[in-house]
């Protein structure tokens, strides 16, 4: 298994596709972080609005937290693009090469194969997570510094310096889970499909409309938008409020977990039971 | 000695037949061809040893002792090279060689003795994107070789290479033989057969009509192949009349040849009332991939 999990990360990580997420990430965080800084008088007016009437402000609320919550926020809904880059050609990419009809005659058990193949889709899938938030963070202390928080729930929430950096772990811990379940859903695509292209379009459609029912305020929607793992993509929100609301991010563990299993064993049956004819 | 023996393997894909009932068996140290055209049924056969294809039926026995779908033993004595040789291209040869014998548990040092062999250790750097479909060709012998096995399975070697390659093919093909290997090989290309098959079996339309030594095959210029409802009524007759030899029976076919100057006329006569359903002069092999 060890041999075979080696394997699957030379042929991964080998491959120039995998790094075009972290490329992406490399360049766009600190253009965004530049921008926030060079707006930060005009972001900060907008911020403040009228409560400059009431409160008197001293000091810049824009600071490498405040930048850093502000660019997970707004970047993590498009994440589960950058997710499925790897997964959706790990075994489809097999398929239509051909490389499985060599590959497959070894004396290893498919079932190996499999999982060797989902560890290095949740290590790429961790690592880009873990790289897109705490280099958006080291950036953003980089260029802007440090400083408190600012956050709105129930009203102005500021959160001290040393009440902060748990709070991004405990973002990335979660937002993460719901991203190995995107990841999931690509690789069961990936085990049935012969194209990359079908599993990505597959994955980021459930995803779209998995979001859709998310933000539409219909009862029936808001009934099931517990039980997706879609409607967690947004949960580093929760994690600056306060008090934390632990039992949602329960619910996002069983949920995102529940979801995995099933795209798992589904694509583990396909996987074992698949001719490879091509 | 029959080194492997395969019994009423079938194949079905949803309603179509792929494979129906195919038996042959494959003597030691022998060069054993599977010949047929197009859509035959060699592919599919070809993917069944290596646990390619699942859901088949029929038992394989290797050395007379039978083996289980997707067995180790099948995997680790056997080398495959199904079709096109198909690389990771954006790794070098060693590269791709070294995830194969990872999993093989072979040293990197029997990496080079195989690229010597296929002659491509001076490339062995260079990414396999970079090769030529001849010189793919060679590392996928490499790469079948790579744990040494006893025997090779080859589908198709000659496809895409120009005449050096195939010659260049046929000897290594040969040179494997002289070490002991015993090598399977499928193909289109009767002169293939000819040429280096020591023995063969015929595929067409899923069916394997004739399994026989290419000794046995070139001796005899007068062969006749019939396809009969009642084979055993139809072996009795033809032993009976004392004019035709049976020389092999697979299925309902039934391969003789003609003792003196009897002829396909002597033939009808004796099986006159039996349901026959074909008749093919075997004056040379392509008399099985004459249509219906």
């Amino acid at each position: 298994m060890i041999r075979l999990f080696y394997n699957e990360i030379i042929k991964a990580f080998f491959k120039r596709r995998t790094y075009i997420s972290f490329l992406l990430i490399t360049f766009l965080i600190p253009i965004i972080v530049y921008a926030i800084d060079y707006g930060a008088v005009s972001l900060q007016n907008k911020i403040y609005g009228q409560m400059q009437d009431s409160f008197i402000f001293i000091g810049s609320i824009v600071n490498g937290n405040f930048s850093t919550y502000l660019i997970i926020a707004i970047l993590i809904s498009h994440m589960p693009f950058l997710s499925t880059i790897v997964p959706s050609e790990i075994i489809s990419g097999e398929y239509s090469k051909g490389t499985f009809r060599m590959y497959l005659t070894r004396p290893i058990s498919r079932g190996a194969v499999f999982f060797s193949k989902l560890l290095v889709v949740y290590l790429y899938t961790t690592m880009m997570m873990f790289y897109f938030f705490f280099y958006s963070l080291f950036i953003s202390y980089l260029i802007l510094g440090d400083g408190e928080l600012i956050v709105f729930h129930n009203g102005i929430l500021l959160l001290g310096e040393d009440d902060i950096l748990w709070r991004f772990f405990l973002s990335f811990l979660f937002s993460n889970f719901v991203m190995l379940s995107v990841a999931s859903l690509c690789f069961l695509f990936s085990s049935f499909s012969k194209n990359s292209v079908t599993p990505i379009i597959s994955t980021i459609s459930i995803v779209f409309i998995g979001t859709a029912i998310s933000f539409i305020p219909i009862d029936i929607f808001e009934i099931i938008d517990p039980y997706l793992f879609t409607g967690y993509i947004d949960i580093i929100l929760l994690s600056f409020y306060d008090p934390v609301p632990f039992d949602i991010f329960l619910n996002c563990f069983f949920v995102t977990f529940v979801w995995s299993l099933i795209f798992i064993a589904i694509a583990y049956f396909n996987f074992i039971n698949r001719d490879i004819i091509e | 000695m029959h080194l492997l023996e395969f019994k009423n393997i079938s194949k079905k894909y949803g309603s179509f037949e792929a494979l129906k009932n195919i038996s042959f068996s494959i003597p030691e140290n022998s060069i054993f061809g599977i010949l047929g055209a197009n859509g035959s049924g060699k592919s599919t056969f070809m993917k069944i040893l290596p646990g390619l294809i699942q859901n088949w039926t029929g038992q394989i026995f290797y050395k007379d002792k039978i083996l289980k779908l997707n067995s180790k033993l099948l995997k680790n004595n056997f080398g495959y090279l199904i079709e096109s040789p198909t690389f990771y291209e954006y790794l070098t040869a060693k590269q791709n060689l070294e995830l194969f014998s990872r999993i093989s548990f072979v040293s990197n040092d029997r990496i080079n003795t195989v690229l010597k062999l296929v002659n491509l250790i001076e490339r062995k750097n260079d990414k396999v994107s970079n090769y030529s479909y001849g010189m793919k060709q060679r590392l996928g012998i490499a790469q079948a070789l790579l744990h040494d096995p006893d025997i090779i399975v080859l589908d198709e070697p000659n496809n895409g290479l120009d005449p050096n390659g195939i010659n260049d093919m046929t000897k290594l093909i040969k040179e494997l033989k002289s070490q002991g290997k015993t090598i399977c090989l499928s193909t289109h290309n009767l002169k293939d057969v000819e040429e280096i098959c020591t023995d063969f079996t015929i595929f067409k339309n899923g069916i394997n009509s004739i399994s026989t030594s290419m000794e046995i095959q070139l001796k005899n210029s007068k062969k006749w192949l019939l396809n009969v409802n009642d084979k055993n009524e139809a072996i009795a007759r033809i032993t009976k009349s004392n004019l035709f030899n049976v020389l092999n029976v697979y299925n309902n076919n039934i391969l003789v040849d003609s003792k003196s100057n009897s002829t396909i006329k002597d033939l009808n006569n004796i099986l006159y009332d039996l349901e026959l359903y074909k008749i093919n002069k075997d004056s040379d092999l392509i008399s099985y991939f004459k249509n219906d």
